[in-house]
C-alpha cells in the first residue's frame, strides 16, 4: 500500500520559552528552532508501519519554503521512501483552505491508496485533513488512534471520543485519516540516518506545476485570516500564593481543607 | 579485567542506527541535536548562572569571545549551567577561581554539551558534531588549559577530544594550590563526620582519587571516614549523564544503596565531585528518608564556603584575613 | 446580517449536549437579531422528544430523521445537511470530535469558510465575522476574521460561550427528512468500544490529584501517588501522562478522556490545554502548580503556585502527614 503523509514545519515550542514580536503581528522567531508536528510524525510512524506490513512506499510531503526540506529529510531518515516539496512565492498568506487545496492537486497528479496527516498542528485548527478529504470526495475520519488493514479495499480504524472510548468504523480505500498522538511509538532517528539522507534529491513543485491557480492560493484568496497575536487581557485568573515554599504549603493546607480537599 | 563497557556502547550504537532507541531518551537526544543541551533550553540561557544579582557582587565571570581570550578556560556542560540546584556547583566553582587569581573565561552561549553521555548512548554521529563544534570554539578562545567541575565533561575534554591543551578537574587544581599554600580553608568544628564519594569519571575511569581526598585532609579538623567500597572499587551513585532521563527498572535504586552506605561508615556529609552524583545522591537521601542524618555537598561548594576571602585592593597586592568566622 | 445561522445539535438518546445553548449564545454574538435554527439528525422517537425539547429555545427546528443516521457519522450527516442548507449559511457546530470530524469537509462542500476552535466572537464588519482563537497550546490568542460571504461553518470551543437565559419560545419543529435522499457513505459505523474504567474510576472521585507533562519521567509519578494518598485523593493525569504509558488511559482527564467532577483538583505540572480543561466539569476548587508562570492553568485555577511540582509536592506531602498526626 502507497502511503502519503502530509507533514507541516512547525516551531518547537515545548520549553513555553516563545514570545510574541514587538508588532504583535507574530511570535518572535529569532531564537526559535523547528521540527515536524508532532502529530505528523506520529503519523510518518503509522505509515511506515503500515507499509513495512503490506509492501509499498510511503512518501512525504509539506507545503513551504527551502527551509522545510529539513523536515521531509527527517521522515525520510525515519523512513519515508519520497519527500515532496509544495513551494511557490503565491501560497504566502494562505489559509488552511488554501493549504488543502494545494494538496489536492498533489494528490490527483501522485495518487495514494492512503493518505494521513497528524489530527492537528501548532495552530490547533486541525482542518487540512478534512478538508483536502472533501475535496479529493474521499472518505475521512479524525483522531485516529488505531488502524486495522482488513484487505485491499479497506481499513478498520479507531476514533477516539468523548469518555477515552473508541469509536470504531470501516472506511473504504483510497481515503484520508488524522492521526492522534500516542498512536505508535515512533522510532529514533539518530544524526548518521539524516546524514544519509542530506544529499538525496526533493522534488520541489510550484502552483502550476499542480496546475493550481495562483488566484486561488494567497493572502487575497483566504478567507480566513490571522489578523494579530496576542495576550489577553488576564481576568481575574488564579490568586498567586507568594511567600516562601513553606509559607506557600500552609496557606495551600488551609485552603484545601476548607472546600474538603483533605480527609 | 573485563572491559564491558565499550561492548555495550557498540551494541547501543547498532541499536540507535536501527531507530531502535527507547521513548524517554528521544526528546533529550533530540534536543541535544537542536539545542546543545538535553533540556532544550535557549543556548543564549547557558550563561543565566553568571547574572544573578547575588552572584555578580562576589564574582564577574567573562565570556571568551573574539574580543576575550582568557588563559584558563573554564567548561561548565549541560547540567552545571542550566539546572538550578547545580549552578550553584558552577558560581562556586567560579569563586574559587577567582580566588586563586586564574585569568578564566567561559565559552557561554558558544558552549555546548560535551557529548559525553551522547557517545556512551551510541549517538556516534551527534557526539562527532558536537565534539567538532566545541573543539573549534576551545580553539578559538586561545585558552591554554581547560578545567571543569563535572567529570563526565573531564573525561570527555581529555579522553575522548582530541587536539586540545591540558584538561583538569577542579578538584586537581585546588588540592596543588592548597599544597602551594595560595588558598586557606577555615576549620569545620561542627561535629559532622564527612566521607568522600568517588564519581565513577574522576575515580575509576581517570584514577584521580587522592586530590579531592588531599583537599579535604587539609581542612583543619575534618572529620573524615572512608566507605568500604572507595577509590578504585567505589559503588556509582547509579547516574551517568542521560540516565536522569532513562528510567531504568530496579528494586533498589543504586543511589539509595550508596547512601546507606554512608550512614555505615558513620558519615553524616557526603562529598562528591561530580553534579550528576549530587543530584542522585540528593535525591535518594530523600527517597531513603534519611533527610535528618545525611546531606551532601560538592567539593568545590565545600572550598568555598570554607576559604578565607581575599580583599582586594587597588594595588598589585593582595592582602589575606588571617582569622575569619 | 441576512445570512441564516444554523446550529447543529449533538445529542445522545435523545438528550441534548450542554453545547446546545452555548450555540445559541453564541449566534446572539453574530447577529443579536437573529434566530437561528437547530438542526438535529437522528432517528425514533427520541429524536422527536429532543425536538420537542429544543422548541423551547429556538424558534424553528430542522428534523432530519433517517434510519442510517441514527448514529452520527459525520460522513453520512454531511450529506444531509449539505442537501437541506441555503447557501450562505452559518452552520455553528462544537469543536468537538464530532466537529473536526464533520466541519472542515462540510465548509468544502458548502463552498465556505472553515474557522475551528474558535474562542470568543466579536460581531459582524461588513462581509467578516471577526472572532478569537488560540494557538500554541494556549499560549496565545489571535484575532481572526472570516469572509462569511458565501457563508462559514463555525466550530465554536465547548464551555466558551456562557448560555445566556433568554425567554423560552414556541419554536416550530419542521420534518426535512424527504429533503434528503438515500444516504451512504464509504465509512460505515461498527461500534463503540467503551474505556475500561481499571482500578479507579476518576469520575466519581471528589479529590483530584492530577499530573501533566511537568512531571517529567515515570519516577516521579510516584511522588504524585504520595500525594494523594496523603490527601485520601485518586491521581488522574492529561494527555502527555498517558501517551508516555505511564498512567492507564481511564485516569486521563480531558476531552478524549474521562469527564471528572470533583470538589478539589491540584493540577501538577499541567499546562492547562482546553482539551484537557473540558474534561472538568463543575467548578471544582483548583490549585495549580506549574513552574510556568505564565501556564494557560493560570487563568483559570483559582490559586496558583509558581514552583516545580518535584519539589514542591514531596514537601507538601510531608506537611499534610506531619499535620494529620
Amino acid at each position: 500500500m502507497d502511503i502519503l503523509v502530509c507533514v507541516k514545519r512547525v516551531p518547537d515550542t515545548s520549553e513555553n520559552e516563545i514570545e510574541l514580536n514587538g508588532a504583535g503581528s507574530d511570535i518572535a522567531r529569532d531564537d526559535l528552532v523547528y521540527s515536524v508536528n508532532e502529530w505528523d510524525n506520529y503519523a510518518t510512524e503509522e505509515a511506515l508501519q503500515i507499509a513495512e506490513h503490506t509492501g509499498g512506499n510511503v512518501t512525504v510531503v509539506t507545503v513551504g519554503g527551502e527551509d522545510n526540506e529539513e523536515i521531509l529529510r527527517r521522515e525520510m531518515a525515519l523512513g519515508a521512501k519520497n519527500g515532496a516539496l509544495i513551494s511557490d512565492e503565491a501560497i504566502e498568506g494562505s489559509d488552511n483552505a488554501g493549504i488543502a487545496g494545494l494538496l489536492k492537486a498533489f494528490v490527483q497528479k501522485n495518487p495514494h491508496d492512503l493518505i494521513l496527516t497528524g489530527a492537528q498542528a501548532e495552530d490547533g485548527a486541525a482542518q487540512v485533513g478534512g478538508m483536502l478529504a472533501a475535496m479529493l470526495d474521499y472518505p475521512f475520519a479524525s483522531l485516529v488512534s488505531g488502524i486495522e488493514v482488513m484487505d485491499g479495499k479497506k481499513l478498520l480504524v479507531s476514533r477516539e471520543v468523548e469518555g477515552g472510548n473508541k469509536e470504531v468504523n470501516e472506511i473504504d480505500l483510497p481515503c484520508v485519516l488524522s492521526i492522534q498522538t500516542g498512536i505508535n511509538e515512533p522510532r529514533y532517528v539518530g544524526m548518521r540516518g539524516i546524514r544519509q539522507v542530506a544529499s538525496l534529491e526533493i522534488p520541489t513543485f510550484s502552483a502550476s506545476d499542480l496546475g493550481v491557480d495562483k488566484a486561488s492560493i494567497g493572502r487575497s484568496a483566504a478567507k480566513v485570516q490571522r489578523t494579530d497575536y496576542f495576550v489577553p487581557a488576564l481576568g481575574k485568573g488564579a490568586e498567586i500564593l507568594a511567600g516562601s515554599r513553606d509559607e506557600i504549603i500552609d496557606t495551600m493546607i488551609d485552603l484545601v481543607k476548607a472546600k474538603g480537599g483533605l480527609r | 579485567m573485563i572491559e564491558y563497557i565499550d561492548k555495550v556502547i557498540d551494541l547501543r550504537r547498532g541499536m540507535v542506527d536501527d531507530g531502535n532507541v527507547p521513548q524517554s531518551l528521544q526528546k533529550p537526544l533530540k534536543a541535544l541535536e537542536s539545542r546543545g543541551n538535553p533540556y532544550g533550553k535557549m543556548e543564549k540561557k547557558r550563561a543565566e548562572w553568571t547574572l544573578s544579582s547575588d552572584f555578580r557582587q562576589s564574582c564577574n565571570v567573562r565570556i571568551a569571545d573574539s574580543k576575550l581570550s582568557a588563559d584558563t578556560l573554564y567548561f561548565v556542560d549541560s547540567i552545571t549551567s542550566y539546572d538550578a540546584r547545580m549552578q550553584s556547583i558552577a558560581q562556586a566553582t567560579a569563586r574559587v577561581l577567582d580566588h586563586l587569581g586564574a585569568d578564566f573565561a567561559i565559552l557561554g552561549a558558544t558552549e555546548k554539551d560535551s557529548g559525553h553521555e551522547v557517545r556512551r548512548f551510541g549517538e556516534e554521529t551527534l557526539f562527532t558534531e558536537l565534539r567538532d563544534h566545541n573543539t573549534e570554539a576551545i580553539r578559538y578562545s586561545g585558552a591554554k588549559r581547560i578545567i571543569t567541575s563535572d567529570p563526565h565533561s573531564f573525561n570527555a575534554l581529555k579522553n575522548d577530544y582530541a587536539g586540545l591543551p591540558t584538561v583538569e578537574h577542579i578538584s586537581q587544581l585546588i588540592a596543588r594550590e592548597v599544597k602551594a599554600g595560595n588558598i586557606n580553608l577555615t576549620a569545620v568544628d561542627d561535629g559532622s563526620v564527612f566521607t568522600y564519594h568517588d564519581p565513577c569519571y574522576l575515580g575509576r575511569h581517570n584514577q584521580v582519587y587522592d586530590d579531592p581526598r588531599d583537599v579535604l585532609d587539609s581542612i583543619p579538623g575534618l572529620q573524615r571516614v572512608e566507605m568500604e567500597r572507595c577509590r578504585d572499587r567505589s559503588f556509582c551513585c547509579g547516574g551517568g549523564g542521560l540516565m536522569l532521563f532513562y528510567e531504568p527498572r530496579e528494586t533498589e535504586r543504586m543511589g539509595v544503596k550508596r547512601v546507606r552506605m554512608a550512614a555505615e561508615a558513620g558519615a553524616n556529609v557526603i562529598v562528591t565531585a561530580c553534579p550528576f552524583c549530587m543530584v542522585n545522591i540528593e535525591d535518594a537521601i530523600k527517597v531513603a528518608g534519611m533527610e535528618d542524618r545525611m546531606t551532601a555537598i560538592d567539593l568545590v561548594e565545600l572550598v568555598d564556603r570554607q576559604r578565607v576571602p581575599r580583599i582586594r585592593s587597588n594595588s598589585s597586592l593582595t592582602a589575606e584575613v588571617s582569622n575569619v568566622l | 446580517m441576512t445570512a441564516r445561522i444554523f446550529a447543529y445539535i449533538v445529542h445522545k438518546g435523545g438528550v441534548a449536549d450542554d453545547t446546545a445553548p452555548e450555540m445559541l449564545a453564541a449566534a446572539k454574538l453574530i447577529d443579536p437579531a437573529a434566530s437561528p435554527t437547530a438542526i438535529v439528525t437522528g432517528a425514533g422517537p427520541t429524536l422527536d422528544a429532543l425536538c420537542d425539547t429544543l422548541r423551547n429555545s429556538f424558534s424553528e427546528v430542522w428534523k432530519i430523521s433517517n434510519e442510517v443516521l441514527a448514529y452520527p457519522n459525520a460522513e453520512l450527516v454531511r450529506k444531509a445537511l449539505v442537501a437541506i442548507l441555503p447557501p450562505s449559511s452559518i452552520v455553528l457546530l462544537p469543536h468537538s470530535h464530532f466537529g473536526v470530524d464533520l466541519g472542515p469537509g462540510l465548509s468544502v462542500k458548502l463552498n465556505s469558510a472553515s474557522v475551528p476552535d474558535v474562542v470568543a466572537i466579536e460581531g459582524v464588519e461588513g462581509a467578516y465575522l471577526k472572532v478569537v482563537r488560540q494557538e500554541f497550546g494556549g499560549q496565545f490568542s489571535t484575532h481572526v476574521r472570516c469572509d462569511i460571504s458565501s457563508g462559514a461553518v463555525i466550530q465554536l470551543r465547548p464551555g466558551a460561550f456562557k448560555p445566556t437565559s433568554s425567554a423560552s419560545v414556541q419554536g416550530k419543529v419542521i420534518d426535512k427528512s424527504s429533503a434528503v435522499d438515500a444516504l451512504s457513505a464509504r465509512r460505515r459505523y461498527i461500534k463503540t468500544v467503551v474505556a475500561e474504567t481499571g482500578d479507579v474510576d476518576i469520575s466519581k472521585e471528589a479529590v483530584l490529584v492530577s499530573i501533566g507533562r511537568g512531571i517529567q519521567e515515570q519516577d516521579n509519578v510516584a511522588i504524585a501517588q504520595e500525594l494523594a494518598e496523603a490527601m485520601g485523593a485518586a491521581l488522574s493525569c492529561s494527555r502527555p501522562v498517558v501517551d508516555a504509558k505511564w498512567l492507564p488511559k481511564s485516569r486521563q482527564v480531558g476531552s478524549s478522556g474521562q469527564t471528572v467532577k470533583p470538589k478539589v483538583y491540584i493540577a501538577c505540572g499541567i499546562s492547562g490545554s482546553f482539551q484537557h480543561l473540558a474534561g472538568i466539569k463543575g467548578s471544582p476548587f483548583i490549585v495549580a502548580i506549574n513552574k510556568n508562570p505564565k501556564a494557560p492553568i493560570f487563568q483559570i485555577a483559582d490559586v496558583g503556585i509558581v514552583d516545580d511540582v518535584l519539589e514542591f509536592l514531596p514537601e507538601l506531602t510531608n506537611k499534610i502527614r506531619a499535620v494529620a498526626k
